[in-house]
Formats: C-alpha cells, sequence, structure tokens
C-alpha cells in the first residue's frame, strides 16, 4: 500500500483549473520532487492535499484511508507536514517556542514538547539559535525553524514548498545534505517542490512534473531531464546542456 | 499536581520580573496598613478588580490576538446572577459566585462559538453588536431592575457567607487573594499546550494549523477561559459595591476600558494587564475627582486620552515594551527579558 495516493484530483478556482486530474503515488521511504513553472499548480496540488483547499473531485488516501478535504490540523495529525514557500515564522516566539508548537502535536506536557523540540533543533543544527527570535536571524536559518517545527509534529509525510529557494549555493547543500540525514535517520518520506534544480534533482528518487495544471511527466530525475515536454514546458534546452 | 507546580514556579522569568512580582504583592498586602484614606483604598480595590479583568481579556486579546470587546457583558451577567439569587432566595456569595461564573462562561462559549468563525475585524465588530444588545436588554428588562440596577441587601451584622464586612481591608484581601490566583492561572496558561497554540494563532494562522492545532476550537476554549475571570470579577464587584446597574457592569465603555488598559499595559505579555491597571485606573479615578470637583469637568478625559496616546505612540507594545526595550539597553539581558 503507498503511503499516499492521488486520484483524478482537480481544483478549480472559478474557471481557472489549477490543478486537473492529477494522479501519483508516494511509497512510504521515497523522495519524490515535483517541478513546473509558476503558475503550474504545485503549491495549490500541496494545499489540495493537507486540507487548506477542497479539491472539487478525486481522491487522497494517506496510509489507505480518505483523507480528501480533511481539515489541515487533522491530516497534520494523521502525519502530513508541510512548509511554506515564504517561512510563516512566528516572529514572537522563540526558536524553541516554535518548534514546541510543533511538538505539542503530538503531547500535552510541556516539558515533554521541550525535550522533542530540543532534539529536532540538534537535527536541523539550531540548537545554539534555541533562544533567539526569527526574526534575527538570517533567512536560511527562518526556512530550518520551519523545518524544525513541521518535523516537531513527528510527520510520515513530509511536505517542503520550495525550501531551497533563496538559499546560496552552499545553504543548498547544507539542506540537501541535512535532510538527506533526516531522512535517513527518521525514516521520512519527503515530497518536495522545488525550483532550485541543484536540490531536487539530486535528491529525488523520482520527479512529477506539473504544466497547467496537469501532470505532463513523472520518473527518475536522469529520465526527466530527457523528456522533450519537461524541457519544452519548464527546464529549457540550457539546463539540460548544462548537466 | 504538575499544573499546579507549574503555575507557582517562576524560575523562567527573568531576575527583575521576579522582583517585580514580589514588590507588587507586597505593597498591595501592605496598602491598607499603610493608606488609611478610604477614596485611596477603593481605587487601589478598583485596580486591583480590573488586574482581574486584564488578565482574563490578555489570554484572548493578547496572547490570542483576537479583538474580544465584550468583557464586560460576561462580568455584569455573573453580578447580576450573584444579585439576583441573593435578592430572590438569599443564596450565598460563594455559591452565588460559582453561579455567575458558569453563567459567564456558557454565555462565553455559546457567543464563541459563533462568533470564532469570523475573523480579525468583523469579529471585533459583532463582539461590539453583542455587547450593545446585552446592555440594551439589561436596560430594558425591569425583573433585573432595568434602568435602575439593583441594590444588594444588606445583612444585619457583617459576614463572611454573604461577603459583608464594614471595613474595605477585607474587601481588599479577598480581592487580592481572586487576583494573585489570576496571576497564578496565567502563569500556567502561558506555559499549557492551549498558551503557546494561542501564540501561534496570534502569528500565523495558517502555521499554526498546519502544525495541529485546531484553530477554532483553541479560541472558544480561551473565550470561555476568559469568561471564568470576567464573571469572577462581576461576583466581586456585586457584593463590595453592593449595588449594579447596566451602566456599571454591562457597558461597552467598560468592554473597551479593559481592553485598552491591557493594551497599554502590553498586550500578550503576563505583566500588561497590571501595569496598564496601574496607571489606567488612578489616572481616571483622581483625574475625575481633582477636576471634575475643580469644575473642569471633561478635562479630565482629555488628559486620560492624551497619556494614552503618548503611550501607544511611544511603544505600541504598551508600558512592557518600554520596561523590556529599557532592560535589554541597559544589558541586563541577553533578550530572554522578551518573555511571555
Amino acid at each position: 500500500m503507498a503511503l499516499l495516493e492521488v486520484s483524478n484530483l482537480i481544483k478549480k478556482f472559478g474557471g481557472l483549473t489549477a490543478c486537473d486530474n492529477v494522479s501519483f503515488k508516494i511509497e512510504k521511504g521515497d523522495i519524490v520532487g515535483l517541478i513546473g513553472p509558476n503558475g503550474a499548480g504545485k503549491t495549490t496540488l500541496f494545499n489540495c492535499l493537507v486540507g487548506y483547499y477542497k479539491p472539487n473531485d478525486g481522491t487522497v488516501l494517506f496510509k489507505g484511508e480518505n483523507i480528501t478535504g480533511l481539515k489541515s490540523f487533522l491530516s497534520n495529525r494523521k502525519g502530513l507536514a508541510r512548509t511554506f514557500q515564504i517561512p510563516a515564522i512566528m516572529g514572537d516566539m522563540t526558536v524553541l517556542e516554535n518548534t514546541m508548537v510543533g511538538a505539542f502535536c503530538r503531547t500535552n506536557d510541556e516539558d515533554e514538547a521541550r525535550d522533542e523540540a530540543l532534539k529536532i533543533l540538534m537535527l536541523v543544527r539550531l540548537d545554539r539559535e534555541r533562544d533567539a527570535y526569527p526574526t534575527e536571524l538570517p533567512f536560511a536559518a527562518q526556512k530550518r525553524i520551519e523545518l524544525a517545527r513541521a518535523l516537531a509534529t513527528k510527520p510520515d509525510l513530509l511536505m517542503l514548498d520550495e525550501i531551497a529557494s533563496g538559499l546560496t549555493k552552499t545553504e543548498t547543500e547544507d539542506i540537501l545534505r541535512m535532510l538527506r540525514d533526516i531522512k535517513d535517520g527518521k525514516g521520512l518520506t519527503l515530497f518536495v517542490i522545488e525550483h532550485v534544480m541543484d536540490f531536487v534533482m539530486p535528491i529525488s528518487d523520482r520527479v512529477l512534473v506539473l504544466d497547467g495544471g496537469k501532470k505532463i511527466a513523472e520518473g527518475k530525475p536522469e529520465s526527466i531531464i530527457e523528456m522533450e515536454e519537461v524541457i519544452e514546458a519548464y527546464l529549457g534546452e540550457k539546463y539540460v546542456k548544462s548537466q | 499536581m504538575k499544573a499546579l507546580k507549574k503555575a507557582l514556579s517562576f524560575r523562567d522569568f527573568h531576575i527583575s520580573e521576579r522582583i517585580g512580582l514580589f514588590l507588587f504583592i507586597v505593597i498591595c498586602l501592605a496598602f491598607p496598613w499603610i493608606v488609611k484614606e478610604s477614596f485611596a483604598r477603593s481605587v487601589m480595590i478598583d485596580f486591583l478588580i480590573f488586574c482581574l479583568y486584564g488578565i482574563g481579556w490578555n489570554m484572548i486579546g493578547g496572547y490570542g490576538g483576537q479583538v474580544a470587546l465584550g468583557q464586560s457583558k460576561n462580568v455584569g451577567m455573573s453580578a447580576y446572577t450573584v444579585a439576583m439569587l441573593m435578592i430572590l432566595w438569599d443564596v450565598p456569595w460563594c455559591l452565588g459566585a460559582a453561579a455567575g461564573i458558569i453563567v459567564a462562561t456558557t454565555e462565553s462559549f455559546v457567543l464563541g462559538y459563533v462568533l470564532f468563525r469570523l475573523k480579525g475585524h468583523y469579529f471585533a465588530i459583532a463582539t461590539i453588536a453583542v455587547q450593545l444588545i446585552w446592555q440594551q436588554i439589561f436596560i430594558n428588562w425591569d425583573w433585573v431592575g432595568g434602568n435602575r440596577g439593583l441594590e444588594l441587601p444588606i445583612k444585619e451584622t457583617p459576614n463572611f457567607i454573604y461577603m459583608q464586612f464594614e471595613s474595605e481591608v477585607y474587601y481588599h484581601y479577598l480581592a487580592l487573594s481572586l487576583v494573585i490566583l489570576a496571576i497564578l492561572s496565567m502563569n500556567w496558561f502561558r506555559k499549557s499546550k492551549l498558551g503557546y497554540q494561542l501564540r501561534a494563532i496570534k502569528a500565523n494562522e495558517d502555521a499554526a494549523e498546519s502544525l495541529g492545532i485546531n484553530i477554532y476550537w483553541a479560541k472558544v476554549t480561551t473565550y470561555c477561559i476568559t469568561g471564568i475571570f470576567a464573571g469572577l470579577g462581576g461576583a466581586f464587584f456585586a457584593v463590595y459595591y453592593m449595588y449594579i446597574d447596566p451602566y456599571s457592569v454591562m457597558h461597552l465603555e467598560l468592554s473597551i476600558l479593559i481592553a485598552l488598559m491591557t493594551m497599554i499595559g502590553g498586550a500578550g505579555s503576563m505583566w500588561g494587564p497590571i501595569l496598564g491597571a496601574m496607571i489606567l485606573i488612578p489616572l481616571d479615578r483622581y483625574l475625575g475627582s481633582w477636576l471634575g470637583a475643580s469644575g473642569f469637568v471633561g478635562l479630565d478625559f482629555m488628559l486620560y486620552a492624551i497619556i494614552v496616546m503618548v503611550i501607544a505612540a511611544c511603544e505600541p507594545r504598551g508600558i512592557w515594551g518600554i520596561i523590556e526595550r529599557a532592560l535589554i539597553k541597559r544589558g541586563n539581558t541577553n533578550g530572554s527579558i522578551r518573555s511571555i
């Protein structure tokens, strides 16, 4: 049984079909990349999966359970966690407190939540900044706070929305290594939206490509970069030649 | 037991905050023995009542960022319940207060259940509308005294059952114990799961929801807790003044004053409501008394408004924000003072 199984998902905003009959599966332990040009419907797809949007049609099965249209907080409790394109940090709470909010998803006890949050902060290498406020930290650290917070909810499937965007090459490599370590250590499954090819191609076992709300391709990264329709819709010749 | 331990533990506060709390309690305890003037004592009791209201409002308004402007209807409901039970069936204060708190909390639950489907300004306006409706109902409802209000039956001899005393000192200590109870509850609340969730909701609702927080129920639950404090304050108000009317306990002006006081003190901080009440209540009472007596009726409101505006302009996070900034500047802290 696949961890996540999406069948014929449709999401419309008035006359615009943002997700058009999208179907795919994610197996436990996989890292799946989701790429496509701006406005392809990647974030809308994420939002439909976690319950921010209710799909017009289609089903979302998570661990065999139908979670289509389930509210966001409930899908999180079932094991789906996400980060946001623009870090949705809680500026008036310290890094530790931000992470504790996530940990409270699985416990009612403050001490347990603190312990769990501290462990997660070690993983994302933010333990030294635990008492700092996110607004005092650089952008890359803010991205890691989001990651820590999502990890603290102990998800089975972690959905990362452009986690590498706006990061320098070194920071991107850093977060790439960190995610691999976390994935191996925690047995996580990752679903990653990304425009940064240096991030998404090396990390992904499989890549989905969306364009105009439709899934136009799916496969291993090395085969994806050779597909005509993907090159035409998104990657461009320049990228392919550079590889 | 663990909750009690957390409520009693102030270790995570900066040393200056702990000293401040200690001094506050010592001064409040000694106040009736140092100050003998009746007006000053009554201002002090008013200050304590407003601390109680403010601490309650701070949970939903300060920590949760929900501008609920209807706190006084809960104060009024509890006060009226205490008064009516005492008038009709001679019910002792403790039982009346318990009933009052239940009524206030139930109303908060029903209202919160409906109104928290709204957000932001719409929610604030809806709470004002409901407040005004209750206000009009109580002004026109003859059974509860209507416009004239209600006088509570005075017992021949002072007694603890009805909380009726000759000296203000007893009321002072009763109010102070309620405030200390409220501070401890607040200290527990800010360290509770609900407290963290509320702060997350205030910061970013979408992010909070993505972390498994049921935003709607967190708000409704906190609104009910706010109702408990308003109810407690209302029950005390009724027995302290022995007279209530819709203008003193059921008025929009009171709701706004509670919210304003907390914002001026520092909404969302532990000490904000106390600091706000410490400035605004004596200012309001003394300015009203001095300038009103000198024939400058209305000037007190102007001065009051100017002071409020100056504080708001200097530091949007209120008086606590000013104190916090000063402490950080003096290097008394590494920044951890920016606590809740």
